[in-house]
């Protein structure tokens, strides 16, 4: 009977509307939402960061930058806007500053120089962008200006680096009174020279069996160190120890040794500071006793910091990065881990 | 057309039949909402219980690893040296070691999500804090402000000093562990990061709408909703938990109803607790519930749009079959119904179709007939009023054969006496014929003895004219009585004449009564027979009585001259003996016809017997046709009744005919 069949149809599609309407009703439920960070601007839920690298002039610097390019990943939540000053203090100014137009979430740096940032970091802290320094202090009169700092206790490498000294000197037990130091600074008033100066300088004295008789600045630079040797020779210190505050000086000086015929690493210890590759090499061959690392890996704890201070919870305002002293009979076992 | 009750129409039927499916679904949906319902609160409220002891046990565990943490600190030398003023003399050592106890305090910090701060102070030295820098000094206000005993660790809500010290806000952290070193004035203060707690709770999967709650002993809390505002604290279902009581219950919150379950979390005076609205336990049930009004609702509809479809249709089907019907019913047969159906309404179509043609086939043919029965009833009626009048002839012809039967059996009676009396007059005559026989006998004796006596002749003339006076005389006499016996004749001429034409119109009348006249036609026969007869005989009386008559006038003439013979006798009586001889001759005649007429007087009485027995006959026969005419009467009479009932019957036929007719007329055919 058609009319039936037809009837059948009928309510067979009415029945089929309901049930696809009683399924679309129920499968509403369903649907996942769209995740909001409430402390990103970003709508992919990234924190935006804009770090400026003062320059990558060293091996340390090009390492610090890969540091923090591998660790403040999207993975870890982090959108990185990575920016390099090329040492001119002026073009990391305005970089920081176009950071501020663009409303990044989060401002890093390391700073050129210490002094001469209470403006723009005003200029941050108004538009509420937290700062995180890197590497270098920041010198101002709020410290409030930025939230924390990350880099190394410079102070800790002096003490840990002459504490190690003073140690390895007594095993080697050679019988002598005084120890004659030579000690080639940093750039002079950068915190790492002054750290380390300082921490070298207060474990020594407070020993009173090691005599600084040379203490000059190399500038952090393989000629500073080629140059201060050359003094040292030419004013005949005759130096048990040369403590170089950095890789570069205590290898130009172990070019001079060896061009005038003292073999580095027996007839005088040396203690460097950072931990470069060369350094290391030096270290297998003998001609560095230790290495007092200055850790460039700060990339980790930046990431960190930056959740840190995002989620606002609290922060230390100084955040040193863990660093180890390497004795050169430990150089081998590190050495295929050092990239820079 | 019967106005239909409302409630008894098929829509109504129909819906009210759909209705008892809804009423079904309706039970079926309440039953299982209400079956669910409960079992969806029982089993809520053991997963919920088991989600809330689970959380609290898994607080717990992130407790007991802060509070591990503090006992490793605690029970590490380095600090032990460093707050004990070990290096007391040796700065640059001592920060050394600082830094050593600071790397180990942010690595202790850092390793676990839980743990938002490490704090350690002391009355020496300088304090170490993962979450910034503590003043010296800072110990002793530090120590003011704890109450109770830290050596085997406390729990405490907040600590405002310390949050003052590191910039903290109190919201940061969820509960604070803080133990004090065994052999030297310190404490070890670790906090619990809120939002790991936060994320504890946010990440256990609640129903949509649950309040899960981390209450510190101070009544603040942490929930995982972003509404900062106070949710247990201030309850009574919370604080009754809080002393142990109904740990899991249903309550109401916010004019709501909500499943409440409290957990401990063991001995640190933290509790975690919930809230589920009951609603969204009940979610599923309810959507259970929902789908059941909606599939109700939309089954009603659909209920109604097919009873709707469903009785329209028959409603359509019904009156397009019943126009039809009221139509015919009126006598219209021209409609027929139009349906493409083919259900049972499509058949009973057909079925009405089929009987209206049927009808109309039965009607002509109706109208044929009882134009048939129109023409024949008219006839019968003519026929019958035709019938009617005969009968009344007949009945008229009958009565008056009736009267007449009546004066035929009063003539037969006069004539039985008519004939008694001739009998006796024929007796006399027999009895006078014999006596003139004798006399004859005696006058031819006397004749011869009147030759002997001739010739006494003289002697007795006188004699002789005396005795020829009385032959004359008797002679007169005779022709007297042949007078009479002619006059009798004539009568039974007459009636026999009479008998003759009733026995014809008895015969006639036999005819007509058929069968049952038979009988009577061949009496009738009979009697015509005897009556013809009779004619002839009489006509035969008649011409000897003629003869009689005319020899009497001869007779009388040859007495006369006889006498004047005998006068003159006298004169010659030889004369006279010729003469007696001629007389003697004469005589011997006369004896001659008197025997003939004996004979015929004998022959008469004997036609005289047989017409008396005829007449008697016909006495009977009248009686009896009278008797069977007074049947017949009787029977033309009922026969009258009959036909004037067949007169009317065929007149109500013709009247039902016409009836019919016009009935069969009022029936459109065409």
């Amino acid at each position: 009977m058609k009319c039936m069949e037809k009837l059948r149809r009928l309510s067979a599609c009415l029945l089929l509307v309901l049930f696809t309407i009683t399924i679309t009703a129920c499968g509403k439920d369903g649907t996942g939402q769209v995740g909001e960070n409430r402390e990103t601007s970003e709508n992919s839920g990234l924190v935006t960061v804009g770090y400026v690298q003062s320059g990558t002039g060293s091996a340390w610097s090009l390492a610090n930058v890969e540091s923090i390019q591998q660790n403040c990943t999207e993975e870890n939540g982090i959108k990185l806007i990575y920016e390099v000053a090329n040492d001119d203090f002026d073009t990391q100014l305005e970089i920081v500053r176009s950071f501020i137009e663009q409303k990044v979430d989060l401002i890093s740096f390391t700073p050129m120089v210490s002094e001469g940032w209470d403006d723009v970091l005003k200029e941050a802290k108004e538009a509420g962008i937290p700062v995180i320094v890197m590497d270098r202090m920041v010198e101002t009169g709020d410290d409030s200006l930025y939230n924390c700092w990350i880099g190394s206790n410079f102070l800790l490498e002096g003490y840990k680096a002459a504490d190690w000294l003073v140690d390895y000197m007594d095993s080697l037990n050679l019988g002598k009174d005084m120890y004659k130091v030579a000690l080639f600074q940093g750039n002079l008033g950068a915190s790492a020279e002054t750290g380390r100066t300082q921490g070298v300088e207060e474990i020594l004295g407070a020993e009173g069996n090691y005599k600084i008789v040379y203490k000059d600045t190399g500038n952090f630079s393989y000629d500073g160190g080629v140059e201060n040797m050359k003094k040292v020779l030419k004013k005949k210190l005759d130096i048990d120890i040369l403590i170089a505050e950095n890789d570069d000086m205590a290898l130009g000086a172990i070019e001079v040794m060896e061009k005038n015929g003292i073999k580095p690493g027996k007839d005088i210890i040396i203690l460097s500071f950072d931990g470069i590759k060369a350094a290391f090499e030096a270290m297998i061959e003998g001609k560095i006793n230790c290495v007092m690392e200055c850790n460039p890996l700060t990339g980790k704890l930046l990431a960190n910091a930056v959740q840190t201070v995002m989620n606002g919870d609290p922060i230390s305002k100084r955040n040193y990065v863990q660093e180890e002293i390497f004795p050169a009979d430990t150089a081998a076992d590190y050495i295929e881990n050092r990239k820079y | 057309m019967k106005q239909l009750n409302k409630l008894n129409s098929i829509a109504v039927k129909l819906i009210a039949g759909f209705m008892v499916v809804i009423v079904l679904i309706i039970t079926f949906g309440t039953v299982s909402y209400n079956s669910s319902s409960s079992a969806m609160l029982k089993s809520h409220k053991q997963s919920m219980a088991g989600t809330i002891n689970t959380t609290a046990t898994y607080l717990e565990l992130g407790m007991s690893q802060v509070s591990s943490e503090a006992q490793k600190i605690i029970e590490n030398n380095d600090f032990y040296n460093y707050y004990r003023g070990a290096y007391k003399n040796d700065k640059p050592r001592e920060y050394m070691m600082w830094s050593s106890l600071y790397n180990t305090i942010q690595t202790a910090a850092s390793a676990s999500d839980f743990i938002m701060a490490i704090s350690v102070f002391a009355s020496y030295g300088d304090g170490i804090s993962s979450a910034g820098e503590l003043k010296n000094g800072f110990y002793n206000t530090f120590k003011e402000s704890i109450n109770g005993n830290t050596e085997d660790g406390l729990w405490i809500s907040s600590h405002e000093e310390l949050d003052s010290q590191l910039n903290i806000d109190k919201s940061k952290y969820a509960a604070s562990f803080v133990q004090s070193f065994v052999n030297f004035d310190g404490y070890v203060v670790i906090d619990i990061n809120a939002k790991a707690v936060t994320n504890v709770l946010k990440n256990l999967e609640l129903d949509d709408g649950s309040i899960i709650g981390y209450i510190a002993p101070d009544g603040t809390e942490i929930l995982n909703t972003d509404n900062q505002e106070s949710v247990f604290s201030g309850q009574d279902f919370y604080k009754k938990a809080s002393s142990g009581n109904e740990l899991i219950s249903m309550v109401k919150y916010q004019k709501q109803k909500y499943l409440f379950a409290f957990s401990n979390i063991a001995e640190t005076g933290f509790n975690v607790c919930c809230l589920v609205p009951e609603k969204v336990m009940l979610k599923q049930a309810y959507e259970i519930r929902n789908l059941t009004i909606g599939i109700t609702i939309i089954a009603i509809i659909i209920a109604f749009l097919i009873a709707i479809f469903l009785a329209y249709s028959i409603y359509k089907a019904i009156r397009n079959a019943t126009a039809v019907l009221e139509k015919a019913a009126d006598g219209d047969l021209t409609g027929s119904v139009q349906m493409r159906r083919k259900d049972e309404f499509g058949i009973l179509g057909i079925s009405i179709n089929s009987m209206i043609s049927n009808m109309k086939v039965l009607l002509n043919k109706v109208d044929q007939v009882s134009g048939l029965v129109q023409s024949s009833s008219d006839d019968v009626t003519r026929a019958s009023e035709l019938l009617a009048s005969s009968s009344d002839e007949i009945c008229n012809a009958v009565s008056e054969i009736e009267s007449g039967t009546s004066s035929q059996a009063i003539e037969a009676e006069n004539c039985l006496e008519q004939m008694a009396l001739l009998s006796e007059k024929i007796n006399t005559l027999t009895t006078n014929t014999s006596a003139i026989e004798s006399i004859s006998h005696n006058t031819k004796t006397y004749a011869s003895q009147g030759i002997e006596i001739i010739d006494q002749l003289n002697k007795r003339a006188k004699d002789t004219q005396e005795v020829t006076k009385a032959v004359i005389e008797g002679i007169s006499k005779l022709n007297d009585e042949s007078n009479t016996i002619e006059n009798i004749v004539e009568v039974i001429s007459s009636i026999s004449d009479q008998t003759s034409l009733l026995s014809l119109n008895a015969s006639i009348e036999a005819a007509r009564a058929g069968d049952s006249g038979k009988g009577f036609a061949v009496v009738a026969d009979e009697i015509r027979k005897l009556a013809d007869e009779s004619m002839q005989a009489v006509s035969k009386i008649s011409d000897i009585i003629t003869r009689i008559n005319s020899q009497t006038v001869v007779t009388v003439e040859t007495a006369r001259r006889a006498e004047q013979i005998v006068g003159a006798q006298q004169d010659a009586l030889i004369t006279t003996v010729n003469l007696f001889n001629t007389i003697n001759k004469y005589v011997e005649d006369l004896v001659e016809n008197l025997d003939n007429i004996t004979s015929g007087i004998e022959q008469m009485s004997v036609t005289k017997d047989q017409t008396l027995s005829a007449i008697q006959s016909i006495s009977d026969v009248s009686e009896r046709s009278a008797a069977s005419t007074l049947q017949v009467s009787a029977t033309i009479v009922n026969q009258m009744d009959a036909v004037k009932k067949l007169n009317n019957n065929a007149e109500t036929l013709s009247n039902n005919s016409k009836d019919l007719l016009g009935a069969v007329t009022q029936f459109k055919l065409n």
